[in-house]
């Protein structure tokens, strides 16, 4: 079998690479192991919250941010993608999940600043519309709604947190907690969010829960819930609930699994189909054939059996240490895949920081591939082993994710300049 | 506040409720003080063994001696944090065989029972020994709950009329015409004084006994010794197995509800609060465990923890280079009153979990016969509270009962907070009710909430949920006792990062400081003052 483009991993990553190889008219394979982190997290888009990494200050313009960032930090994989694409990235990333039915809002020109689930500040660049009434800085106090039952939700907790912070020439509207008894009775208590999204799509349930908010909101209050409204139409259920409780409804995710996470990863995938792109779920890469510094096919695991793939160009988008794309062994990092090489400290001792929450953050969370301009990773940082072979995503040495708030930035970023590239061999 | 009592137990662990148990049982009016929570010591990070006395029995008769004597005391009157598990010592090629015949006399000599068991019989009891075992001798060890018996000793004291005051500090002891009068204590949750007034003061804090002894005057020499453990994911063996050698680093596996813990090592440190597990001991340790269970290579380690040894005897002394382990784990009762002139001072030293109640027994006896107390010992004979029925303790007790009480609630299954370890709501808020207790570890140590497979990695931001949902979190920022225990709980996690241990971490990296932030929340204003507010709790 014969592809043009081989996408390897189909977390979020990999369904951009694919969805842009598609759209350039490639004939596209996407294999992954899994979906990634994708419906862990938040299914928020962090382009970059902070820099430098360690500031506690969110930034106003990621788009100055990152340009900052560029221009000081040559191995950051934004700068390896450059500015271009990474506008071209949010564009195409945001078309994507509207055709596949979510709705995302926001730009490079300026951060939300959410409230966290725990009453912390998180400064993220794209949120789908049903998290877009949530800014701190908007007008409106907040009632923080939970429902009865889900365990993953303290509304109260999270209002008490929001109330000694302060965020510098910003005045922070009040918010207040409320639980609410939807009655749900048998088999409802300790509730995942999952669960709980799923009665949303039943009109009846919908229709109470809109009343219930409506007696508990006070004019001019916004309503936060946690990101539970809908499994599916989270947009439409959004809508219905205004229409009733006649004012603005936003949701916070919480611990996973994530709701807001699931619907983005549901409309990735319609789009991945509608455009012909082959998806192969659940299948690992193990091992690649080479010829010198091209990769001519990569070798499927399926159970028992084993499938050739030949394809002109292939990515390499299957995460970092959480979705295995690098793997640690008793002394090293390793690709296991092409066995590429993994840039980090050399010993294990080098890996933490003795407080977990260091300023500095963990080098283990900076080690991955260091690729060229072109994402084609290298040798030793000199030469590309692969001309063929692009890399993005979690995988891409350099950055720290977590201390940036840019993990789904350069995830789209590099996985959207990839797909190009890869298109034009 | 003033308080007046008969004896003042300094310490809540093991040693120290079993003496305020045996004390109150005596009639004899009793406050026991801890500065942290029960079993936070040594107690609480230990082995959870319930020695037969076997590894002791070659180089040590009179622990062994006391070891068997205890265990057989113990599987009656605390059935119920016993787990009887029996256990195996494995001889494996590369260990000397003469050992084995020294070992079997020796045990014969102090009354351990011993059998020797065929491969293939002892690996139909337990499938993962490894197949290298040249002898396997069956032992009547046991697995022990600390936690579970250290407090179910306090409830019985304070059944019996004593009062145990925990996060309470001893911070002066104050000694008139050579006679201790008054212990000065600090409730660490208020920051507030009291005053007790004693006859006797009973020195029961393990690692720290050369400090509080200080506090009246009097130097308790002692070495203290780390012993360093790692806990698996999961449960490997269900029966203990101890290396038949010469008494070593890591060479003893024991099962411990749902996940295995192996240890320990023994290595002089200067003080008791030195819990850092190096990345040594843990490559170590995990060598040996493969050793004698194969299948451990593939399990995950959820943490590493650390107890303190405290040996009578002057630093560096008799341990020699031995890592102390020819210091006999034999007790010491030092009477302060006969040695160093100050009366009434009672220090407790040495001895092992195993055989608390025996020190607990000698240290009353003196005390009685001082106070002229004629009510003799009797906790060799009567269970402590809620052993009564003389059951132990069943892997899948808590399964079973979080089953049946869904079958027989209509309104639906229990709330299930931590799924690692199965704790429910309603027992997360019975243990809040029953105790007032708003402190994490608390909760912990009576649940097992967090102490399972993740690590309170999802759990813990549920409890403190909880906790506000109920009022007894009302302080400036509540985020700071999460950020506080994620600190704590990455001390134990940090040596043992590899493989899948440290995928899962990275998971848990990902939601604190991805998801929820936490690390950009700065410095709390008055960090001192952010913590759980006592004065809140109801009744």
């Amino acid at each position: 079998m014969n592809y043009d483009v081989v996408v390897i991993g189909a977390g979020l990553g990999g369904l951009m690479s694919g969805i842009t190889a598609a759209k350039e008219g490639k004939k596209v394979l996407i294999v992954g192991k899994g979906i990634g982190i994708i419906t862990i997290f938040t299914g928020t888009i962090d382009y970059l919250g902070h820099y430098p990494p360690e500031g506690i200050r969110p930034l106003d313009s990621p788009r100055e941010g990152i340009a900052e960032l560029i221009a000081k930090n040559p191995d950051h994989p934004y700068s390896k993608v450059g500015m271009n694409f990474i506008e071209g990235g949010v564009t195409a990333f945001k078309e994507a999940a509207e055709s596949g039915g979510v709705k995302y809002v926001g730009d490079l020109d300026r951060n939300f600043l959410l409230p966290t689930a725990v009453g912390t500040i998180k400064p993220t660049s794209l949120l789908s519309s049903s998290m877009a009434a949530g800014d701190l800085r908007d007008e409106g106090d907040v009632l923080i709604c939970g429902f009865q039952g889900l365990r993953d939700f303290y509304p109260a907790y999270m209002a008490h947190n929001i109330s000694t912070l302060t965020v510098e020439g910003v005045e922070l509207p009040h918010f207040r907690g409320r639980t609410i008894d939807l009655k749900l009775g048998a088999g409802s208590s300790g509730m995942t969010s999952l669960t709980l999204a799923r009665k949303f799509d039943d009109p009846d349930f919908l229709e109470g829960v809109s009343m219930a908010l409506y007696e508990n909101v006070r004019d001019g209050e916004r309503i936060a819930t946690p990101a539970v409204l809908g499994l599916r139409r989270g947009d439409e259920v959004i809508k219905y609930i205004e229409k009733v409780v006649k004012t603005k409804i936003f949701e916070t995710p919480t611990l996973p699994p994530s709701v807001s996470g699931y619907r983005l990863y549901k409309a990735l995938e319609a789009v991945v189909r509608s455009l012909g792109v082959k998806l192969l779920l659940g299948y690992e890469v193990t091992t690649a054939k080479v010829e010198k510094d091209r990769v001519l096919e990569v070798t499927i695991s399926m159970g028992k059996r084993e499938m050739l793939v030949g394809g002109k160009a292939f990515v390499l988008a299957t995460g970092g240490l959480v979705g295995r794309g690098i793997g640690s062994s008793e002394t090293n990092l390793v690709e296991p895949i092409f066995g590429l090489d993994v840039t980090g400290p050399k010993t294990r001792s080098e890996w933490f920081n003795k407080s977990f929450f260091d300023p500095a953050g963990h080098p283990i969370n900076k080690v991955g591939i260091c690729v060229d301009e072109n994402l084609l990773p290298m040798i030793k940082n000199k030469k590309p082993r692969f001309v063929n072979l692009f890399v993005a995503g979690a995988q891409l040495c350099g950055y720290d994710a977590l201390k940036e708030k840019s993990g789904g930035g350069v995830t789209i970023s590099s996985s959207y300049k990839a797909g190009v590239m890869a298109s034009s061999l | 506040m003033d308080f007046h009592t008969e004896v003042v137990v300094i310490g809540g662990g093991v040693t120290g409720t079993g003496i305020a148990r045996d004390l109150t049982l005596r009639g004899i009016e009793t406050i026991l003080v801890e500065k942290g929570d029960l079993a936070a010591g040594a107690t609480g990070r230990c082995h959870g063994l319930l020695h037969s006395g076997g590894r002791y029995a070659v180089k040590d008769p009179e622990s062994a001696r006391e070891c068997v004597e205890e265990n057989r005391i113990l599987k009656k009157i605390a059935s119920r944090n016993i787990e009887d598990t029996g256990g195996f010592f494995v001889r494996l090629p590369q260990d000397d065989r003469r050992y084995v015949d020294k070992f079997v006399t020796a045990c014969d000599e102090v009354g351990i029972e011993t059998e020797f068991m065929s491969l293939s019989a002892a690996r139909k009891i337990e499938p993962n020994l490894t197949g290298n075992a040249r002898e396997i001798i069956r032992v009547p060890d046991a697995a022990v709950d600390p936690f579970g018996l250290t407090i179910d000793n306090a409830a019985d004291s304070e059944a019996n009329g004593g009062r145990v005051m925990i996060h309470t500090e001893a911070v002066g002891i104050v000694v008139e015409r050579s006679r201790v009068r008054t212990v000065l204590v600090r409730d660490k949750n208020t920051s507030e004084t009291h005053r007790i007034r004693a006859k006797f003061v009973v020195n029961a804090t393990g690692g720290w006994a050369g400090n509080v002894a200080a506090l009246s005057g009097v130097h308790v020499p002692l070495s203290l010794f780390k012993g360093s453990l790692l806990i698996f994911n999961r449960r490997i063996n269900n029966t203990i197995i101890n290396r038949l050698r010469p008494p070593g680093d890591g060479d003893i596996i024991v099962p411990n509800e749902p996940t295995s813990i192996i240890g320990t090592t023994s290595i002089e440190v200067g003080d008791p609060e030195e819990f850092t597990v190096t990345r040594e001991e843990v490559e170590m340790m995990l060598a040996e465990a493969a050793l004698m269970l194969p299948p451990s290579v593939d399990a995950r380690v959820i943490r590493a923890y650390a107890g303190i040894r405290p040996l009578l005897g002057s630093k560096g002394g008799a341990g020699g280079n031995e890592g102390g382990r020819d210091i006999s784990r034999s007790f010491s009762v030092i009477n302060h009153g006969v040695i160093d002139d100050v009366r009434g001072l009672v220090s407790v030293v040495g001895g092992k979990l195993t055989t608390y109640r025996l020190m607990a027994e000698k240290v009353v006896d003196l005390i009685a016969k001082e106070l002229g107390v004629h009510i003799p010992c009797s906790t060799a004979e009567r269970p402590i509270l809620g052993s009564e029925s003389g059951e132990f303790y069943k892997l899948g007790n808590r399964f079973d009962k979080i089953e049946i009480l869904s079958r027989k609630k209509p309104e639906g299954i229990e709330e299930i907070i931590c799924e690692c370890e199965l704790v429910t709501k309603k027992e997360i808020l019975k243990v809040i009710e029953e105790t007032g207790t708003t402190d994490l570890n608390d909760i912990q140590h009576r649940t097992r909430v967090g102490m399972g497979s993740c690590q309170g990695g999802f759990c813990t931001y549920r409890l403190l949920g909880i906790l506000h949902e109920l009022g007894m979190v009302s302080d400036y920022r509540a985020n700071d006792i999460l950020i506080r225990f994620l600190e704590e709980r990455w001390r134990g996690i940090r040596p043992i990062l590899r493989g899948d241990q440290l995928v899962e971490e990275q998971l848990m990296e990902g939601i604190y400081l991805g998801l929820f932030a936490l690390d950009k929340v700065g410095k709390a204003d008055g960090d001192d003052n952010a913590k759980v507010d006592k004065k809140d709790k109801k009744g």
